[in-house]
């Protein structure tokens, strides 16, 4: 397993932090169409998907990124292959400011930075045969060459796992895990540096699950390739990551290394979340912690810490007014909350 | 309660017979859970749909008998069926957002149950009954009011008249779950209702789940594709693998000493929770297609690592290894 | 074997180049329909209503201007007519068989041209629109939504008296409406499709928003663009005949399905024929071309194929 650079249990800086999350902000803003804002005063809608997050990914590593549903995650990473146009923040990739890159420079940007989707179904396109599909990366990574190109293709289906003569079939003709391996074949195609998985394992069955992470982590070694993991299935996260970010209605709770969180996990939502994962194993099932009512909407998130709502152990009224900051609590261990 | 025996389901398709349901054995007592755990297409969410007869077309039963309190349900008509539905048995589906209509409110969908069943009966019958419509009615309105609060929405008076988009999924499922409560059934039929669920909701709604067995002595089926909860959740467990049970028992045995290969590989393949992190164990191969099944031999043949010669043609019964422990597999012959 | 920057010699496989053109691919397509008998027998007959169209003047028995005032209102041969005219005359005594064939002409040709006009303007606006959204697709939508709110034959009818008749003032009428359906259709489609992952990967893989309308979305929409051509070209030749119908069509010295109906309509009773036997060549030409492109949807969609796996 790829070990993550640390020098005294600190991330070593000398390899340069890959990719810097400085204050990102996604709003999603719903505007009334034309008509309704003549006739009506009906006002916009701001969803806060993504609200002021800060991180470093470092090279060679794999950050897990969990949440509920809603919470920002899958925005979170579309953002970062600038999928998503940021509200506000900076994305630097290798020390380059990529948040607004435009053009060429932007096109170089998605040569290093690829995306792999969950649904193994919407995510190729039912028209095209796997060659076509996976001709595009080539092509626009500067394989001109037709015989140069299928012949990456039939490198690409067998490093992936798959059959090289099933070039010319639809996707429809494969089930789900090849064609998550189509969808990372394709996102491998560009020669990436830097991976966004998100949640690429959730929509496969138990025994293809662990096919497809099994890849991802050869892929990784084999290619020194950096990931950014999303997924819900925190069993999954534990498995792969080197650090975990636990996100919470658009911002980051708790951040650190994987086993710190796993097994000294110190915001209550983690808690949590952590108590409420299934376990096969008698002996470790854990006092479970059951969450009152639902996560609150984004459009107005609750003031003061976004979890007060729901929490367990809050201090009060603090608690409620105050918005708590990531503090680094232990080296390389950092929570928002104001108990500590 | 509930005994199946020798169910089979089959689809005519364009490919040929696909066997989804296999000649499966099952029997569950008053207050159990049981767990169906298996990968898609292994036929556990149409075993679920035989017991209802809902098996969509082009599927059809076409042999075995599904006894319910000693009666086959395969020889009810297709309004004693309907009687059954619901009242006796109920279902849960694993997608909240599809099972609620979306233009009705929450609250009259649930009263729309009732009045199926015709839970509150009317004073009087014929047209006197119809003038004491707005009693009954307030009866069963109060009637929804209680049975949500039961099932853990807070302010029933209030989200009676809200709408589906107005929950969120958790608060969908507890709808659902009242529905399907709302005539006191016997079984409840539980097909992947935490799937589309997060982690902490998951958590909500098995542990109201749990309270519904306890306090109601309600015996569920439950289907998942996740080990880890029905090894949380159930008292036994049955593995289903292309359309038959390769093993079944009480849920400690089964999870903790695995028999079959198929369930041995499964419980490896899950990403655990532990100190030391493994590369995680695959099954080779993928699952079978249910239309090119051999017709004899161990479906499991092709991925199983303990195989031997004569597993390829052995047609393998279920056999009983301790009590109430089942396996379909050669060695255990 | 040795792998040099990841590339595997090619001939460690044996692959068979398979060259793909514009023809093979239309070679392939024909094979298809070959296999799909409601397609084929469409296709036969659309191929036959063109020819018929094309060599008019020599498959005709009589030319379009020929007239017989003595041997007027003459029935077909199996009501006890003679074999000089097969499918009778009409009132001025011209042979309904050549009037039926020249009225052909104009019928597919109104049809063809009105749905290739109507479904390119629909389908660029409609995908302009349901890609972008915002204030383009508001402006669009709207006026779309003001033509809809006509019936399009009082529309069309409007149109006509402005513009007085002639073939091109009918093709303008007629599209003038014609492209909103489309529009509605491809808008729609391409707000689903563009939801779609597949066309967020495509943008990760730096293809420009043309090259993902065009390369990508289109080809999944286009079946339902052309099952809704053909439905509409059946729409327009009736339209048309509507039109001529009323008077308002191409000038009356040059024949077609619609004013031949309309000109046996005192007839109905005593010439039944008139009227009915250029309907019977709009309902057989308009019924393949459903025909032909249900069936083609069928043959197109890869994934109709296996229908019922899973």
């Amino acid at each position: 397993m790829y070990k993550v650079p640390l020098k005294d249990g600190v991330l070593d800086m000398e390899n340069g932090t890959f990719i810097q999350i400085k204050n990102l902000k996604k709003y999603f803003i719903e505007e009334p169409d034309l008509l309704m804002k003549l006739v009506t005063k009906k006002k916009k809608r701001v969803v806060k998907a993504v609200d002021d997050i800060s991180l470093d990914i470092n090279k060679g590593e794999t950050l897990g990124l969990v949440g509920e549903s809603g919470c920002g995650k899958t925005t979170l990473g579309r953002t970062i292959v600038r999928l998503y146009e940021p509200t506000e923040g900076k994305i630097i990739f290798k020390g380059e400011d990529i948040t607004e890159a435009r053009g060429e420079k932007l096109k170089e940007y998605r040569k290093k930075a690829q995306i792999i989707f969950q649904n193994p179904y919407s995510s190729l396109n039912p028209r095209k045969t796997v060659r076509q599909i996976l001709s595009v990366p080539l092509i626009a990574s500067g394989v001109k060459d037709p015989h140069e190109r299928e012949e990456r293709i039939m490198y690409l289906l067998n490093r992936v796992g798959l059959n090289y003569r099933q070039m010319d079939s639809y996707p429809h003709e494969f089930s789900g895990g090849q064609r998550q391996r189509i969808g990372i074949a394709r996102a491998l195609a560009m020669s990436p540096e830097f991976i966004v998985a998100d949640e690429p394992v959730s929509a496969l069955d138990v025994s293809i699950q662990a096919q497809i992470i099994n890849l991802l982590e050869e892929l990784k070694e084999e290619l020194n390739l950096t990931y950014l993991f999303i997924a819900h299935d925190l069993s999954v996260v534990y498995h792969v990551s080197d650090r975990v970010a636990v996100m919470y209605l658009g911002k980051i709770v708790e951040m650190g290394k994987t086993e710190d969180i796993f097994f000294n996990p110190l915001h209550p939502y983690t808690k949590a979340l952590l108590s409420a994962i299934p376990s096969i194993d008698k002996s470790k099932r854990r006092e479970r912690i059951i969450l009152e009512g639902t996560v609150p909407s984004p459009v107005n998130p609750p003031k003061g810490c976004r979890f007060s709502t729901r929490c367990f152990v809050k201090k009060g009224k603090m608690c409620e007014e105050e918005e708590p900051e990531l503090k680094e609590v232990e080296k390389g261990h950092f929570v928002a909350c104001h108990l500590y | 309660m509930l005994e199946i025996r020798n169910l089979k389901v089959v689809f005519q398709t364009d490919r040929g017979v696909v066997k989804a349901v296999n000649g499966i054995d099952l029997s569950l007592e008053r207050g159990k859970i049981l767990g169906l755990v298996g990968e898609s297409g292994s036929g556990k969410s149409m075993t679920l749909l035989s017991i209802l007869r809902l098996v969509p077309y082009p599927g059809k039963i076409v042999e075995g008998e599904i006894l319910f309190e000693g009666e086959d349900l395969l020889k009810k008509s297709a309004s004693q069926m309907r009687e059954i539905r619901g009242k006796d048995i109920a279902m849960i589906f694993q997608d909240p957002m599809t099972t609620l209509n979306p233009v009705f409110p929450v609250g009259e969908q649930i009263r729309e149950s009732l009045r199926v069943h015709n839970i509150i009966k009317p004073e009087k019958e014929g047209i006197l009954g119809f003038l004491r419509e707005r009693d009954r009615r307030k009866k069963e309105y109060e009637k929804v009011v209680e049975l949500m609060e039961k099932v853990g929405i807070s302010y029933p008076e209030k989200r009676y008249f809200s709408y589906p988009h107005q929950f969120s999924g958790g608060m969908q499922q507890r709808a659902i779950i009242a529905i399907a409560l709302s005539c006191n059934p016997k079984l409840l039929l539980a097909d992947e209702p935490t799937t589309a669920l997060d982690v902490t909701i998951q958590a909500q709604i098995l542990d109201l789940l749990r309270q519904i067995n306890e306090v109601n002595g309600t015996s569920i089926i439950f289907v998942t594709h996740d080990l880890a909860v029905a090894a949380e959740f159930c008292d036994e467990i049955a593995v289903m693998y292309a359309g038959q049970i390769v093993e079944k028992g009480p849920v400690d045995k089964v999870i903790e000493e695995p028999k079959h290969p198929y369930t041995k590989g499964l419980l490896r393949s899950i990403p655990k929770i532990t100190r030391k992190k493994e590369k995680l164990y695959v099954i080779p191969g993928n699952v079978p297609d249910l239309a090119f099944l051999p017709p004899y031999g161990c479906p499991f043949y092709e991925r199983c690592e303990e195989a031997v010669e004569e597993c390829k043609e052995a047609t393998i019964p279920l056999i009983e290894v301790s009590d109430g422990e089942f396996v379909r597999c050669i060695k255990y012959l | 074997m040795t792998i040099k920057n990841g590339i595997v010699p090619a001939k460690y496989y044996e692959v068979s180049y398979k060259k793909s053109n514009l023809i093979t691919n239309l070679l392939s397509l024909l094979g298809k329909i070959k296999k799909h008998p409601t397609a084929l027998i469409g296709m036969l007959t659309i191929i036959a209503y063109i020819l018929m169209a094309v060599f008019a003047p020599f498959i005709s028995p009589y030319s379009v201007k020929y007239s017989d005032l003595s041997a007027r209102l003459l029935p077909p041969v199996w009501s006890g007519g003679t074999w000089a005219h097969p499918l009778g005359t009409d009132q001025v005594g011209r042979d309904l068989l050549t009037q039926i064939i020249y009225g052909s002409r104009i019928s597919i040709l109104v049809g063809f041209l009105t749905v290739l006009i109507s479904a390119s303007i629909g389908t660029f606006l409609g995908a302009i629109a349901g890609y972008y959204r915002g204030t383009v697709d508001t402006v669009i939508s709207r006026f779309a939504d003001f033509l809809l709110s006509f019936p399009f034959l009082i529309f069309a009818v409007g149109v006509m008296a402005v513009l007085g008749p002639g073939f091109w003032n009918l093709i303008l009428a007629l599209t003038f409406k014609s492209w909103v359906e489309f529009f509605r259709l491809v808008r729609g489609e391409v707000l689903e499709e563009k939801n779609k992952e597949y066309v967020e990967a495509a943008q990760a893989l730096g293809r420009s928003n043309g090259a993902i309308i065009v390369s990508e979305i289109l080809p999944n929409i286009f079946q339902s663009i052309f099952v809704l051509a053909t439905l509409r070209m059946g729409y327009m030749i009736i339209m048309e005949a509507s039109l001529s119908y009323l008077g308002l069509g191409v000038p009356p010295d040059i024949p077609t399905w619609g004013s031949l109906i309309n000109s046996g309509r005192n007839h109905i009773f005593d010439a039944y024929w008139i009227s009915t036997l250029p309907g019977i060549a709009l309902v057989i030409l308009v019924l393949s071309i459903n025909l032909f492109g249900e069936g083609l949807r069928d043959i197109l969609d890869p994934r109709l194929k296996v229908e019922g796996s899973e």
